[in-house]
């Protein structure tokens, strides 16, 4: 799932083994194969063994479906997409990303804060090409990116977060166990998966969090610990869980929330406070007025 | 003879072994080092925990152990739940007490969370009521 290993998962780890032990023979394969016959103009890509690649088909349909759905969820906001680390050995400083067919190679911008935006190509469409960064894969991990502007700062806007949930589940964005099986089961949930009243689609703030407060009007919810830290208070993950987790060296920062909740409209502001925020003071009461509603 | 194909069937093995060993061992970023949950009575809260002097040690003297997540950083967060702990009071097995909040779905419950900075002091606390329209622990 897109995010949070199952039992069913974990319990068929040894199977996804073998096949991931075939499914990389035969891709080594198909690389050296497609090396031979492929002539790249003008823009230079280096090779990369094994590299967290993406279907820019995929992405394609992701963008379609951000067109489609933006003016009911994010009217104001643009889409952009992120990397972010999967491991502490991941250097996540000058990224180089490419869009990449057989003939077609086209270099994709990406900011300093890791995220990029990617242009139409009919080409690169009708060559089935891949989106390729220069670092190998399970290095990272990505996710879309839908802001609308002008939000107060350490917040995110839930219809911003439902249509990334519902662009990064069409575009397969979420890097998480890449065998046959995940591939299977994600397959069976995707449709109407975000619309589960707390689906587990990880979100990554931006620091280590203390706590997300849900805000609608003069309506506010701490969201419970269960769905910070990729909810490992109520389920606890191994380590061996933690490797089919994109979440791994951000847990941290992981949080759910509730997509499919109709009572939080999509103009629900979620107020982040973290970890090495200096305390301030508060009441108990996380609903009280003179709290401000998160922590003390 | 022998020797070179015992060796020889070692090196094909560990090979084998290599390429399906896909991932390096991965030290946790967050581990949750004590699991079970403690459900504690609102009423206890009140003055038992003070932010930038309460320690671990104080925490557990006036609410008992509980669910621990470490991070890597250092930071450690505790989180008890709200419940009737009477029966505790009564002596009774402390897992009476836990059922109704372990049979509750995620977030339905009232919790007392608190942060605990690298330094082992208290950085911050929550309470956090069960949402209107849930049952509470």
């Amino acid at each position: 799932m897109p995010v949070r290993p199952s039992r069913l998962i974990t319990g068929a780890i040894p199977i996804a083994i073998v096949l991931a032990c075939g499914t990389v023979h035969a891709a080594d394969r198909q690389e050296k194969t497609g090396a031979a016959a492929t002539t790249l103009p003008a823009v230079e890509v280096s090779a990369l063994r094994d590299p967290v690649e993406k279907s820019y088909r995929k992405i394609v349909r992701g963008m379609d479906l951000f067109e489609q759905r933006r003016s009911s969820f994010a009217p104001n906001a643009s889409l952009r997409f992120k990397l972010l680390p999967r491991s502490r050995d991941t250097n996540m400083d000058g990224i180089a990303l490419n869009i990449v067919g057989e003939r077609v190679a086209i270099p994709v911008p990406v900011t300093s804060d890791n995220t990029f935006a990617l242009q139409r190509s009919e080409r690169a469409l009708k060559e089935d090409a891949v989106v390729v960064p220069d670092r190998k894969a399970r290095s990272m991990t990505w996710r879309t990116e839908i802001r609308t502007p002008g939000l107060p700062p350490n917040t995110r806007r839930l219809g911003d977060l439902r249509l990334e949930c519902l662009v990064g589940m069409e575009a397969d964005l979420v890097s998480e166990v890449r065998d046959l099986l995940g591939r299977m089961i994600r397959a069976l949930t995707t449709t109407g998966y975000c619309n589960q009243r707390e689906p587990h689609y990880l979100f990554f703030a931006e620091r280590p969090l203390w706590s997300a407060t849900l805000v609608a009007g003069n309506r506010r919810e701490v969201l419970s610990i269960d769905s910070l830290y990729a909810g490992i208070t109520r389920d606890p993950m191994t380590p061996t869980d933690l490797q089919y987790c994109d979440c791994e060296v951000l847990l941290d920062r992981t949080y759910y929330a509730p997509l499919g909740d109709p009572s939080w409209p999509n103009d629900t502001l979620i107020v982040f406070e973290y970890m090495d925020d200096a305390a301030v003071p508060a009441a108990h009461d996380s609903r009280s007025p003179a709290s401000g509603g998160l922590s003390r | 003879m022998t020797m070179v194909v015992r060796i020889g069937a070692a090196i094909v093995l560990g090979l084998c072994l290599a390429g399906c060993a896909t991932r390096s061992v991965i030290v946790p970023s967050a581990v949750v080092t004590s699991p079970r949950t403690k459900v504690i009575a609102p009423q206890r809260v009140k003055d038992a925990v003070v932010v930038g002097q309460s320690t671990k040690a104080d925490v557990i003297a006036a609410l008992g152990e509980t669910l621990v997540v470490s991070f890597e950083t250092g930071f450690e967060v505790w989180v008890y739940r709200f419940g009737d702990d009477s029966s505790r009071k009564r002596g009774l097995p402390s897992r009476a007490t836990r059922s109704a909040s372990e049979k509750a779905g995620p977030g339905d419950t009232a919790e007392f969370v608190i942060l605990f900075a690298p330094s082992g002091v208290v950085a911050k606390t929550r309470i956090r009521p069960a949402p209107e329209g849930r049952h509470d622990g």
